[in-house]
Order: structure tokens, then C-alpha cells, then sequence
């Protein structure tokens, strides 16, 4: 996945979780509030904490 | 040194090709964290859904079978024309090369079984495709919201987000190791052997593009084998009614 899109669904990712956050908190439903919290914290682990590998088959010049 | 599956009929290109894409998978790759990272936004995004949940009528429920079928034909179309096309729009590139030059070399029909949970990075899509489809998800539910009610918004999200999970599912029993379990369990023998004849290379571009219910593939006559809607959905192991010119 390009960075220019992960930077773009990481954007949208913040501002509709943070949106729903505090939606629910200035109502008092923490739970719900908690929850969208944790959501968005996976997503945005899961976006750039796993390793992207790239699969393709990169043969090295080795110099001796 | 990588696991490899034992007594197996792949070829050896096939074989040179997994070792060379484990190689590619960095060192701190964890399969089950992988997994996980999955599994948890799902039952997270469905617990909040169903928390706001009230009072549902079995009129609201109606549009749970509706997006059972549009999930099944978005899933063939994306399946069929990005996953197998190389298209130009954002990320499509990125889509095709990991479906097709990778999960397609990596498993074909003479091997379909993973060696060890280091090769969940080939089986399972990266977490950031739930994501963007989670996102997706968001426009229309609020169209629904806007026409309909907010229990019919809640229900769409659920049902889509309930069959990225059971595609995720199912594509992972399609490339375990046979046992009683999805040799015996309707809609899974089904599916492992229909995609098992989706990783046939002379195929794979046009037969068996459905990765959940093959109903799509019933639909327009893309499934390998000519039965009913039914015989389709319930065939199993059985080979019987596979078409002849499937090319």
C-alpha cells in the first residue's frame, strides 16, 4: 500500500473516530466512547505496526 | 529457515517461489498478531454496531438478506475485475500484485495448504483493506439512515462487516490442511473445493470468482460446475457435475 493512501485512510481513520468519540462522551455513553477509542487505536496499529512485505523477487547483484 | 508443507505435489517453481516470498516477509512478522489485528477491528466494529441497536422490526430486518447478496456480488465484481486486472486507480496496482502475482504463485492447485502462520501475511488481506471497507461502509449507511431508519443504517454496517469476516474465514479453511471438520461442514467443503479449481493458473481469470457462497458465480455462469443454485451451494467435494470446457 502506497504511504500517500495509508496517510489518507490514517487522516479519515482520526477525524471520524475522534468525531464519534466525543459525539458519545458529551452524552455520557463512555462505553460506546471507550470502544470507537479502541477502535481507532487498532486500526491505526494495524495500518503501520505489521510489516508490509512486498512478495516480489528481487535477485541481488553480488559483487565478490 | 522457513517451514514448508511435507509431502507435497507442488512444483518446484512453486516451491522456489515460497521460499523466496518468505524471505520477503521481514523478520518481526507475527501471522497470529496479523490475525488478530483483523479479527479484533471486526468483533470491535460489530459490538459498537449492535450496541446501538433498538427496538428492530422484522420490516428493518429485511435489509440483512439485501446486503447478504449485494456482499456476495461486490465480492465476485472486485474479485474478478481488480484482484485479476491490473487497473490504474489508487492502490488497484498494489490489490492485483498481491492477489495475483503473489497469492496465486504462492498457492496453486497442486498446493493449497500454508506451512506455518508465518504464511498468513499470503493468505489474509492486509488490516487496512477492513479498514477502507469499513469506511466504504460509512456513505451508504448513512443513506440508509437518511431513507430509512437508524436500525437499518446499524444492520447494513453489521451484515457487511459480519461477511468481510466470513470471507476472511473461509478463505483461511480453503488453505488448511483437510480434516473431518471442512471436509464435512456444508458451505466450506463446498468452497475449498471451489477455489481450490479458482488456483488452477489456466482458470483463475474466469471461473469461481466467489469466495464466500458461490451464488454470484451461479449467477453468471462463472462457476466450474452446472447445477442448480442449490446443487452449486451445497456441491461439496463433488466433482460430478465439474463442465467440461471450463477455459
Amino acid at each position: 500500500m502506497p504511504a500517500k493512501i495509508k496517510i489518507i485512510i490514517t487522516f479519515l481513520v482520526v477525524i471520524i473516530s475522534v468525531f464519534i468519540f466525543y459525539k458519545h462522551y458529551i452524552i455520557n455513553q463512555h462505553t460506546r466512547s471507550i470502544i470507537i477509542a479502541l477502535i481507532g487505536i487498532v486500526m491505526l496499529f494495524g495500518l503501520w505496526m505489521l510489516p508490509e512485505a512486498t512478495g516480489k523477487i528481487k535477485e541481488r547483484n553480488e559483487k565478490k | 529457515m522457513a517451514v514448508e508443507v511435507k509431502h507435497s505435489l507442488m512444483s518446484s517453481k512453486q516451491k522456489l517461489f515460497r521460499s523466496k516470498y518468505r524471505k520477503q516477509v521481514q523478520g518481526w512478522y507475527n501471522g497470529f498478531l496479523h490475525v488478530s489485528i483483523i479479527y479484533s477491528i471486526g468483533s470491535l466494529l460489530l459490538f459498537y454496531f449492535f450496541l446501538n441497536l433498538s427496538n428492530v422490526t422484522l420490516v428493518e430486518c429485511s435489509i440483512i438478506p439485501l446486503t447478504f447478496i449485494f456482499c456476495n456480488f461486490f465480492e465476485w465484481f472486485l474479485h474478478k475485475e481488480v484482484m485479476h486486472k491490473p487497473r490504474n486507480f489508487p492502490g488497484a496496482r498494489a490489490i492485483y500484485s498481491r492477489h495475483t502475482l503473489q497469492h496465486h504463485q504462492f498457492f496453486t492447485e497442486k498446493e493449497m495448504r500454508f506451512a506455518s502462520a508465518n504464511d498468513y501475511r499470503v493468505t489474509f488481506f492486509p488490516p487496512y483493506a477492513l479498514i477502507v471497507f469499513s469506511l466504504m461502509g460509512i456513505i451508504p449507511s448513512l443513506a440508509l439512515y437518511y431513507l430509512f431508519s437508524y436500525n437499518v443504517a446499524w444492520l447494513f454496517l453489521i451484515t457487511t462487516t459480519s461477511m468481510y469476516l466470513i470471507y476472511e474465514t473461509m478463505h483461511y479453511c480453503c488453505h488448511i490442511e483437510d480434516n473431518f471438520i471442512v471436509r464435512n461442514f456444508p458451505f466450506i467443503n463446498t468452497l475449498r473445493r471451489h477455489h481450490e479449481a479458482h488456483h488452477d493458473q489456466k482458470i483463475m481469470v474466469v471461473k469461481n470468482m466467489n469466495l464466500t457462497f458461490p451464488i454470484a458465480d451461479w449467477f453468471f455462469n462463472t462457476s466450474d460446475v452446472k447445477r442448480s443454485l442449490f446443487g452449486t451451494i451445497f456441491n461439496g467435494y463433488n466433482k460430478k457435475y465439474i463442465k467440461l470446457n471450463n477455459i
